[in-house]
């Protein structure tokens, strides 16, 4: 993976979509009050995101591109994951924060602020 | 019975064979055309904002939809670039199954689809995928009365792996669609669970009921891509089966198509179940 020309597969775009839809499924969205519905709004972001990436998958999905994603798809699953063992939702709120912005930079083509997001997101997963 | 009756008799049970062969192949292609052609997935697929927005319920309070998605018309022309590949694959399959009837089969009538609109939005296209699929469609223009049932094993030699990689191509696509419905389905789940969440208990039992009957909505829907996305596996198969069973003695071709008629009806159904997307 380098700075300004991150390669991927359509294949790969499908699996972090997936790990953004499992992420969506794992927002506490029957918390009573103010903590549930903020839980479903970013339950909507995630799916929002999902389907930008598998339109961007449908559209490249004859990529031949050699360079993986699978960097950010163990990291976006290692945050699902983590989200299971967190109890407060300002702490959901950062890590959650983080993969949208990772998904946003890669559908925009902002291949050269993949790593950086990716490094925040780690660090954000380990703090918890 | 003198010599000449018994030739005749012969020739008669060959030509009658011979007929009865190709009409299976024929009977085949009809089923393949019809799901190849399918564009359900692909449209369920296109439309999942509109109808997660109607799995909204009287008096909610929590928020439904996708938020940040990209706008409906990037999903819309994504979707007219797909209906072109089912076109040509649907094209293909009756031209061989007007070819094996033996009737002069029609030009392919549809334009060649156009890998561009892909191209344009900074995705990259394979060189052997756009020239599978400008080779199948090449093919089909070329003028198919020169191809007729004759030249039916031909016809499939040549197309085989534009075939095979234009079907693979599609099992490809009805991964996104089925990962799309997915989503939607853990949207809309999400949706009713918020809505318990934050309702008195009273309503609790009803929400709950809302769950199960939204969640096994969806369950069918994705059930039925499952089988669509089987059956274009089964279609890349019994292309290669019914190719190697034009190379057959008679007997051994009859015993083949037989059994190719008997999963027609499977794709049948299969094109059923996407239709009802």
């Amino acid at each position: 993976m380098t700075d300004t020309t991150l390669a991927y597969s359509a294949d790969e775009l499908v699996q972090l979509a997936k790990a953004l839809d499992d992420m969506a499924e794992a927002m506490p969205v029957g918390a009573p009050g103010p903590d549930g519905l903020a839980a479903m709004q970013w339950c909507q972001s995630l799916g929002g995101a999902a389907q930008n990436l598998l339109l961007m998958a449908q559209r490249d999905y004859l990529a031949d591109t050699t360079e993986p994603l699978a960097d950010i798809v163990v990291t976006t699953k290692e945050a699902t994951a983590a989200l299971a063992k967190i109890k407060a939702i300002d702490k959901i709120v950062e890590v959650v924060g983080d993969v949208m912005l990772l998904a946003t930079v890669i559908w925009l083509q902002k291949w050269n602020l993949v790593l950086p997001t990716v490094k925040e997101l780690r660090n954000d997963i380990r703090s918890v | 019975m003198p010599f000449r009756n018994r030739l005749l008799a012969v020739g008669l049970a060959a030509m009658l064979a011979g007929c009865v062969n190709l009409q299976a192949i024929s009977t085949y292609a009809e089923s393949a055309a019809g799901v190849a052609g399918a564009t359900d997935a692909a449209k369920r697929w296109r439309d999942s904002d509109k109808k997660l927005r109607e799995q909204r319920l009287d008096g909610d309070v929590c928020p439904i939809g996708y938020t940040g998605r990209l706008p409906q018309a990037q999903f819309d022309a994504a979707y007219d670039d797909a209906e072109k590949l089912h076109q040509a694959m649907s094209a293909y399959f009756t031209a061989l199954g007007e070819l094996a009837s033996d009737q002069l089969p029609e030009l392919a009538k549809t334009a060649a689809p156009s890998l561009e609109g892909i191209k344009g939005a900074g995705a990259k296209v394979s060189p052997e995928e756009e020239a599978a699929v400008q080779g199948l469609f090449a093919l089909l223009r070329r003028g198919l009365d020169a191809y007729r049932h004759k030249k039916l094993r031909e016809l499939m030699t040549s197309s085989h792996g534009d075939v095979a990689r234009v079907l693979g191509l599609m099992r490809k696509l009805a991964d996104v669609y089925a990962e799309g419905l997915r989503g939607e389905r853990i949207q809309a789940i999400n949706f009713v669970k918020c809505e318990i969440g934050q309702s008195d208990l009273g309503d609790k039992y009803l929400g709950r009921r809302e769950l199960a009957r939204v969640g096994a909505d969806y369950d069918k829907a994705l059930s039925a891509i499952a089988t669509y996305k089987a059956a274009l596996q089964k279609l890349a198969d019994d292309h290669d089966r019914i190719r190697g069973a034009l190379a057959m003695d008679r007997d051994a071709m009859t015993r083949t198509l037989k059994a190719i008629a008997a999963t027609a009806k499977e794709l049948d159904k299969a094109h059923d179940a996407v239709a009802k997307l």
